[in-house]
């Protein structure tokens, strides 16, 4: 354990509920290619968790995160393929990263040795 | 040939949706409708509509700016007098029955109140019954 001065004013980062997290994982994967908006986000959630999760979820949880200031957003321009309307794209703000460690540490400690358990039947 | 999305549907959706999301969820239904209408026609309408329902019961929240809150009118009192009103309303036409117990027992005690008033005023004597005293 550290012992520094400051060890007790550190802010704790966010507790990400379920759905939280495969939204922010999400927006991880593809701000990289400046793909996070809505329907990437619904489709990758879909594609990996096997989750057909709705649009509106998602846009509702990406607000609640911005609020929380765990994610940041910025509006795109029109596009042909979508009969002139925007996307509104989404990126990981540092306390988002913290949030999203945070939760994967508790989830691998938690998982740690249970492997066999898990990955059978 | 490009395949548009229901019409109906995407009115519906205008209509429901409030002007901070509404280009972003129906163009994002419209990208995907346009990605699946590719695979088959009959599952991407029937996709298209089951997400616009989705929308429709829940859409995504308009979350209130500071600057929204502060053009609002009327003192903080009096908004939240609003806001209690609004809410008791919401509570009592979703569960009508709890609705009903609450007029009820309202009813009983301005009953009771009224009785018991009249009495201790003297305009009803004590022992004798109000639709006595009116039938005299």
């Amino acid at each position: 354990m550290v012992i520094s001065p400051t060890m007790w004013f550190r802010t704790k980062a966010a507790v990400l509920g379920d759905f939280e997290q495969l939204v922010l994982l999400g927006v991880l994967r593809l701000e990289l290619e400046d793909a996070a908006y809505g329907a990437a986000i619904r489709q990758e959630i879909h594609a990996r968790s096997r989750r057909d999760v709705s649009i509106n979820a998602v846009y509702t949880t990406l607000d609640r995160l911005e609020s929380k200031g765990l994610l940041k957003s910025w509006v795109g321009d029109p596009t042909p393929q979508r009969g002139g309307r925007r996307r509104k794209f989404y990126a990981l703000r540092p306390a988002g990263i913290a949030a999203l460690r945070q939760a994967y540490r508790a989830f691998t400690a938690m998982a740690d040795g249970l492997q066999a358990r898990l990955e059978t039947k | 040939m490009k395949i548009n999305p229901p019409r109906f549907a995407i009115w519906l959706l205008s209509l429901r949706l409030r002007d901070e999301w509404r280009d972003f969820v129906v163009g994002d239904l419209e990208e995907e409708f346009a990605t699946r209408s590719g695979d088959s026609r009959l599952a991407a309408r029937a996709w298209f509509w089951w997400q616009t329902m989705r929308c429709l019961v829940a859409p995504p929240a308009v979350r209130p700016h500071t600057r929204q809150l502060e053009r609002l009118r009327g003192d903080s009192t009096m908004r939240s007098l609003i806001a209690d009103v609004r809410y008791a309303l919401r509570v009592m036409s979703r569960t009508p029955s709890f609705a009903v117990a609450v007029i009820g027992v309202m009813a009983l005690r301005d009953r009771a109140k009224t009785s018991l008033q009249l009495r201790l005023d003297g305009v009803v004597p004590f022992g004798q019954s109000f639709m006595a005293l009116q039938s005299k």
